[in-house]
């Protein structure tokens, strides 16, 4: 039971813990994946809204610079006389331009072909290779010096007049503030970054801003299109999204949220690695796993408490109870608590020492009314048989010399005389018959018995030469079947079965041949026999008192004996160990049923003794 | 016709009457003579005391309960006398203990019978062991010196 209990504890509080744990932990992980991918929302957001105003704020100041007038007419003259004034003027407004912005690099200014007329660094002046305002990119981003792989904004303007494009301003941005933006924001921690990237000429991906995990600090790098998934290509599909099973530049997984800045036709993208984004399930998991760990084995421990305080007494009690009804009367049980459980030890030891109390008391009891018993019925039996023996010498005295009186002198005293002498021979003779009936009832079952195996067939053949002269004049017939073989006294199954049939052919009746069967079967250690007759029955209220001594249900006249015949047959079965029943229908017939216990063939005859003395009692 | 002597050792009057009735019918003419304990009976045997001119018995008829000395005794001694040990002794007694009959037997008698209660049956037993030891059964003779 104290294995059941741990077992169950055990199975049963891992198995709770882990389904708890696992709910927890994916509720947890969906909760702390959301918390990350609104934060990157919310970052990606305003980075956007801080580049599209950095964007416009640009725009602004260019266009100061295109909507200047004199900057117009300057331009307009210059297209027209290529006057290197106008050129002067222009480079110098530029430059006054430029004071005003720390931010700014350098203005340039182009006609329609693209040739650069006009800059705030005069170097810059003649044709130009930059044409994306000819195709209609207004704002490029991207590294002009590769030298020392600064990224700059590039903005361009057109130089309206009369509704006519003269020309186009240009204005190069350091691109620190682009950096700055990405990389100043809260909650970057160790894995978080901002990519803007764009495609170039060739298609390719362009990093634009530095690469955090990139110790070369080289970021301009194109890449061959990438694997799904890959978030600096999704970024740069147009659309606006998010995933959390994304992958960036050195193939991590991350979380990720991307944007398509339309304006600049740049993507970008913020991004946080998912080990450090989900780093926090990694403490809940291991708390979680301890704390199913520390619970269970809490749990295991107080099932072994349990067992301790519990089951295990229960148990002993179990089994000093068991032991105490297989006959142990001396088991107790240790009380080890003052609970119910030590309550019921205590009641129960209580209880075992009461019942083995007055289990000795009665067993002495029992034996020393035994030694009474045995006592009493020695002296009944010495009593009986010394009393029957000297009775039988006076009684022969009596007997004998009547008898000679009535021999010698019958028919020379007169009638009364010979009555008298006729009823006094006859008292002596039955009082010699009694006394013999007593001395055999006294003897019957005290004789030493010798067991051993026994053919019934032959003790019946026996019996039935005994009675031979009798069933022959009565005109008897007497069947048996197969009987078995049983270990039992000899002397004492002759005896009984003599007087059973003997009774049988006395108690005939007068107008049907005598028929008398002897039947058996087996019981599981004895033997029952059955003697039946087709003569007069027994009237079913008198079946007890045949047994008795000296009992008869007849008169004398009418069938002779001293109803001593039965009681010593009962005697004699039940000093055996046997029973004796009869089961009749009055002018039908008896059936005489006794049993026999089949014994081993040595003899106990100790304890033989010790039974029967019991039995005399009863 | 040779007469038997008969010792009869009994100590019931009643018996030793019935006895005498039984035998008085007996075939061979018999004398009867009757001792009513073993001292009795040895003074008899060995001609002492009152019984200085008793004849010798050709058969002794012994009771076994009697008082002074009882028919186990008195048996041992007969049978251990040279003088006496021939003579027959039936153990004529009402016990039917196995222990006294093989008592008896041991002590040499030559047999024992059980005096039956029925008068009838003990007048047949009597005639039995009258016909037995006095006409069928080869008595010892008579010895004709008895002082040494």
């Amino acid at each position: 039971m104290r294995a059941k209990l741990i077992v169950a504890g055990a199975g049963a509080s891992i198995a709770a813990l882990s389904v708890v744990a696992i709910v927890a932990f994916l509720i947890a992980k969906e909760a702390i994946s959301d918390s990350v991918m609104n934060g990157l929302t919310a970052v990606s957001t305003n980075q956007r809204q801080q580049i599209e105003s950095m964007f416009a704020h640009y725009k602004v100041d260019l266009k100061k610079v295109s909507g200047d007038t004199q900057i117009t007419q300057s331009l307009r003259h210059f297209v027209a006389t290529r006057d290197p004034v106008d050129r002067l003027v222009m480079n110098q407004i530029l430059v006054d331009r430029l004071d005003g912005d720390s931010d700014d690099e350098y203005f340039d200014i182009h006609d329609t072909k693209g040739s650069i007329v006009a800059s705030s660094d005069p170097g810059h002046i003649g044709p130009s290779s930059y044409n994306s305002m000819l195709d209609g990119i207004l704002i490029s981003v991207g590294p002009v010096d590769t030298s020392d792989g600064v990224m700059s904004v590039r903005m361009s303007e057109p130089i309206v007049f009369d509704g006519r494009t003269i020309g186009y301003v240009t204005v190069q941005h350091s691109g620190e503030e682009l950096n700055d933006i990405a990389t100043g924001y809260l909650g970057r921690r160790e894995t978080g970054e901002t990519l803007i990237v764009s495609r170039d000429s060739g298609g390719n991906i362009r990093y634009i801003t530095s690469l955090r995990f990139n110790e070369n600090g080289d970021f301009y790098r194109s890449i061959k299109e990438p694997e799904v998934n890959r978030i600096e290509s999704l970024a740069l599909t147009g659309y606006h999204g998010s995933g959390t099973d994304l992958i960036d530049y050195r193939g991590e997984r991350v979380f990720g949220v991307y944007h398509f800045i339309e304006s600049a036709n740049i993507g970008l993208a913020v991004k946080i690695d998912e080990a450090e984004a989900l780093s926090p399930l990694i403490g809940l998991g291991r708390g979680l796993i301890i704390a199913i760990v520390i619970v269970s084995m809490a749990i295991i421990s107080a099932a072994f408490v349990i067992a301790r305080y519990l089951v295990d007494p229960i148990g002993r009690l179990t089994r000093a109870a068991e032991s105490f009804s297989k006959g142990d009367l001396s088991s107790r049980v240790s009380v080890e608590s003052t609970d119910e459980v030590g309550i019921l030890s205590e009641t129960f030891n209580v209880m075992a020492e009461r019942l083995q109390t007055a289990n000795e008391e009665l067993e002495s009891r029992v034996e020393s009314r035994t030694t009474d018993l045995r006592r009493s019925n020695q002296d009944l039996e010495q009593f009986a048989y010394v009393a029957s023996h000297d009775l039988q010498e006076p009684l022969r005295m009596v007997s004998s010399y009547t008898q000679l009186l009535s021999r010698r002198y019958s028919g020379q005293l007169d009638d009364d005389a010979d009555e008298f002498i006729g009823f006094a021979v006859d008292g002596a003779k039955r009082m010699q018959s009694l006394i013999n009936d007593l001395l055999l009832y006294s003897r019957a079952g005290r004789q030493e018995e010798t067991f051993e195996e026994i053919d019934m067939n032959g003790v019946l053949e026996e019996v039935l030469s005994n009675l031979e002269s009798r069933i022959d004049s009565a005109d008897c017939t007497v069947e048996f079947s197969e009987l078995p073989q049983v270990v039992a006294d000899r002397r004492q199954l002759v005896s009984i079965f003599q007087n059973l049939i003997g009774n049988s052919i006395k108690y005939r009746a007068a107008d049907r041949a005598s028929h008398i069967t002897i039947s058996a079967r087996r019981l599981s250690a004895a033997c029952e026999f059955a003697v039946t007759d087709n003569g007069i029955g027994i009237d079913p209220a008198f079946t007890d008192r045949i047994f008795t001594i000296f009992q008869r249900l007849h008169g004398r006249d009418e069938y002779q004996g001293t109803g001593i015949g039965l009681a010593v047959v009962k005697k004699i079965i039940e000093r055996a160990g046997g029973s004796i029943r009869v089961e009749s229908i009055p002018n039908e017939g008896s059936t005489f049923f006794f049993t026999v216990v089949d014994r081993e063939v040595s003899a106990n005859t100790e304890n033989h003794d010790e039974r029967n003395d019991l039995r005399a009692a009863s | 016709m040779p007469q038997v002597n008969i010792l009869l050792v009994e100590d019931s009057p009643g018996d030793v009457r019935l006895t005498i009735e039984a035998l008085a019918d007996a075939k061979i003419s018999n004398d009867i003579s009757v001792a009513s304990d073993g001292v009795e009976a040895l003074e008899f045997l060995r001609n002492e005391g009152d019984f200085v001119d008793a004849v010798r018995p050709d058969l002794i008829l012994l009771d076994l309960n009697m008082p002074r000395m009882d028919g186990r005794e008195l048996l041992g001694i007969i049978k251990d006398d040279d003088d006496l040990r021939h003579i027959p002794v039936v153990v004529l007694t009402t016990s039917q203990s196995e222990k006294d009959i093989l008592e008896s037997y041991d002590l040499r008698a030559n047999c024992y019978i059980t005096k039956p209660v029925d008068l009838d049956q003990f007048l047949v037993v009597v005639n039995s062991i009258q016909e037995f030891w006095l006409s069928i059964v080869k008595l010892p003779p008579g010895r004709t010196d008895q002082a040494a």
